[in-house]
């Protein structure tokens, strides 16, 4: 990426952002920035294209070079922060301010190249913008926007409360200050879900911890840690989690799951207490809890998530798990009842119908069984998938609405 | 905008789609197979069953490998076998495999994982094993990611029970235990020699039976189930201390997850198959081939139980009159 300086005009983004007008006016530009530039406009799949087709050897340094140090070079005419924050103190304010408003929609966009490569199955690509999407925020988060000693910290909206907060900052009254918290926060939400997706769960762990420590509030933060213990608890997991270890592995992998499992009830329940509404955590909570054997709270759990959400998602995965309650506690009737409920209000269930075969098979009926099979004949223009089959995905079902909002967020 | 959601939920869900469009190959697959009635479509009512069990009611059969310094034992007859259902001698009758006609059940994994030069390596594999069927074999194909999928009915016409995999990426989770739960109950009753091979190179992660029943019903089904492993799956081959759950119902003291781990092993144990590593899929082709070479090495042992009348488990224990061979075969079975 080749930089360029273009005009030494205005900062656009400082009047928009600051109360006090500047008293240097300068505009920055690079070929970089014009991507971010058009992204903040709404022609946001150009400007995703554009940078996907960026080769990524090199792009986390060539654009730390651009968002940060360039902008300090022009402005200050240092290229080094610290010297510039140092030495034109006034000056790098006005900077911070200026990145405070852009820098958000420059991680948006990195976020959301990284999606659209996972998509495209170019995994490498979509890591290298995921990794620098957390860069920016954590740049933006902590170098670049410290809070003055003695300042209370900004109160972050919930991501799906909209941008309804105001101010103030360092230098005023900002309008927009609540939704670059937002795309801040849902940044580093889907880079979460992303790497759910690709079910890479060592490399979860850091972005969830920061995301933890800047939004305790978040429900979905919280989600996302108890997904994260579950799908550690799995055996499968457990089993390669316990490679290369010494002494008795059963024991081991016994004792990690009940230690996962455990962490997985806590954090879940801590979803539900900053937003008893979210029926995914009550779901989620009742699945581990029928994992812990403790069926009675289990079936609690998923009444309360049907009975939080129109949405049948959850609706047909509690009566799935509710089903299998049953079924365990050998009520079979009950059992059945619920996976015929499932399958009426998910009809291209495919799990509820291997469930029901199954069971009729376990009856001893096996020519039902057999023929339930042949009830998964296609239906023409069905594509409707199984919910279940996202389960182990954590949250990663959310990107797409995610990414939709991230995208309202960060046009000018 | 709609193409990302489009491509984005193709990658987290797989195809799920297509595999709606074609799963009705199950029907085809079960009529084919003369297990049930014809296939209908889902708006229709459902299909009447038809009886599963025709000339074979009341006859065990078994397939049966017998091996002596690893390599098998042909030319042997009813005489050279002896077979105990519960301790109680039977009748036996031997018909060596090579003898008939077989079906093939080819269940490939086609999750994320495979993606690649695996995906090729495993088109190879299944393209491999079908030319070295005979003309009156039977083959089918069932795929499995995140859901399941049967392309199209067993057939004769291998090419044809191959063409699906040509189309197929590799995208979604691993829905083993339901892809073998499928495959097993589809190829239940079947009358002729069955060999369910099952490719997988990863973990399930996305399945919703459990394992015990899908063991639980191969056990009893006259079928053998071999596995080639790869990648990841191979090390999920646990030496299991305690054997595992057989009933079909589900348990109150089973986690739901329970077995998996040890999936691929309970289950070929429970058919009298193996385990066979197919390395990084380097060696796929050659685990195939060698899969139904010595499928068809095997004998078929048939027998009216007698003096064993009663309900349940039965214990079955085959020898050989042959000093140092080995046999391999299903350790029981339910009536």
């Amino acid at each position: 990426m080749t930089r360029r300086i273009a005009v030494v005009a205005v900062l656009a983004w400082l009047a928009g952002a600051t109360a006090t007008p500047a008293s240097a006016q300068v505009s920055v530009s690079s070929p970089y920035l014009d991507i971010v530039a058009r992204y903040q406009s709404g022609d946001q799949p150009k400007a995703v294209a554009e940078m996907a087709a960026y080769p990524t050897s090199g792009l986390r340094d060539r654009a730390r070079k651009d968002l940060r140090d360039l902008t300090c070079q022009v402005l200050c005419g240092i290229a080094d922060c610290r010297r510039a924050r140092a030495q034109k103190p006034e000056e790098f304010e006005r900077v911070l301010e200026s990145w405070a408003a852009s820098m958000p929609a420059a991680a948006a966009l990195h976020v959301d190249t990284a999606i659209q490569a996972q998509a495209e199955d170019r995994g490498d690509v979509a890591e290298a913008h995921r990794k620098l999407a957390l860069e920016l925020i954590d740049l933006m988060e902590t170098e670049l926007a410290p809070l003055p000693a003695g300042a209370s910290p900004i109160a972050r909206p919930r991501v799906t409360d909209g941008p309804a907060f105001s101010g103030p900052t360092r230098t005023g009254p900002d309008p927009q200050i609540a939704r670059r918290a937002q795309a801040s926060q849902l940044t580093t939400l889907l880079s979460i879900w992303l790497l759910q997706l690709r079910s890479e769960l060592p490399q979860i762990q850091a972005p969830l911890a920061r995301a933890q420590q800047r939004f305790p509030q978040d429900p979905l933060v919280a989600l996302a840690l108890g997904s994260l213990h579950e799908a550690h608890a799995a055996p499968n997991a457990l089993v390669e989690a316990s490679v290369g270890r010494q002494g008795n592995l059963e024991k081991w992998r016994q004792d990690e799951r009940a230690f996962r499992l455990e962490q997985a009830l806590t954090a879940y329940r801590q979803a539900i207490a900053l937003d008893p509404t979210l029926a995914e955590a009550h779901l989620r909570l009742g699945h581990v809890l029928l994992l812990t054997g403790k069926s009675a709270e289990a079936d609690a759990a998923f009444a309360r998530a049907s009975s939080e959400t129109g949405d049948k998602r959850w609706r047909y995965l509690a009566e799935m798990l509710r089903a299998d309650g049953a079924d365990a506690r050998g009520d079979r009737a009950a059992a059945r009842q619920r996976y015929q409920t499932a399958l009426e209000i998910w009809p291209a269930s495919q799990t509820a119908v291997l469930a029901l075969s199954r069971m009729e098979a376990a009856d001893g009926d096996w020519q039902a069984a057999q023929a339930r099979l042949a009830r998964l004949w296609p239906q023409p223009h069905c594509c409707a998938e199984d919910p279940w089959w996202a389960y182990g995905f954590g949250q990663a079902w959310r990107i797409d609405a995610g990414l939709a909002t991230l995208r309202r967020l960060v046009v000018r | 905008m709609t193409r990302l959601r489009g491509a984005i939920r193709r990658r987290r869900f797989g195809a799920a789609g297509r595999r709606f469009r074609i799963v009705g190959g199950v029907a085809m697959l079960i009529a084919c197979a003369g297990m049930v009635g014809p296939a209908r479509a889902q708006q229709e009512p459902p299909p009447q069953p038809t009886p599963l069990f025709r000339a074979v009611a009341n006859v065990v059969r078994l397939d049966t490998l017998v091996t002596e310094r690893g390599k098998p034992v042909g030319k042997l007859t009813a005489d050279d076998f002896e077979l105990f259902d519960d301790g109680v001698r039977q009748q036996v009758t031997a018909a060596s495999i090579e003898d008939v006609d077989i079906d093939v059940v080819l269940v490939l994994d086609t999750s994320r994982s495979v993606a690649g030069t695996r995906l090729q390596a495993l088109r190879d594999a299944a393209s491999a094993l079908v030319r070295n069927l005979r003309s009156d074999d039977r083959a089918g194909v069932v795929t499995f990611a995140s859901g399941v999928t049967v392309h199209g009915p067993l057939t004769t016409d291998h090419t044809a029970a191959l063409r699906a995999l040509e189309t197929t990426d590799a995208r979604g989770a691993t829905s083993l235990v339901d892809a073998a739960w499928t495959s097993v109950l589809l190829a239940h009753g079947n009358d002729r020699p069955t060999l369910v091979l099952i490719f997988s190179d990863g973990a399930d992660t996305a399945s919703w039976l459990r394992a015990s029943p899908v063991i639980a019903l191969a056990s009893r089904a006259n079928l053998v189930v071999d596995a080639v492993v790869a990648g990841g799956a191979r090390l999920l081959r646990q030496p299991r201390r305690t054997p595992p759950a057989v009933a079909v119902a589900a348990s109150a003291n089973e986690p739901r997850d329970a077995g998996v781990e040890n999936f691929l092993v309970d289950l070929t144990g429970a058919t009298g198959g193996s385990v066979i590593d197919g390395a990084g899929g380097s060696r796929l082709e050659g685990a195939f081939v060698a899969a139904l070479r010595e499928f068809r090495t095997r004998y078929q042992l048939s027998y009216t139980p007698t003096g064993v009348d009663r309900p349940g488990w039965h214990a079955l224990e085959v020898r050989v009159r042959r000093p140092g061979a080995t046999i391999r075969a299903r350790p029981g079975y339910t009536q």
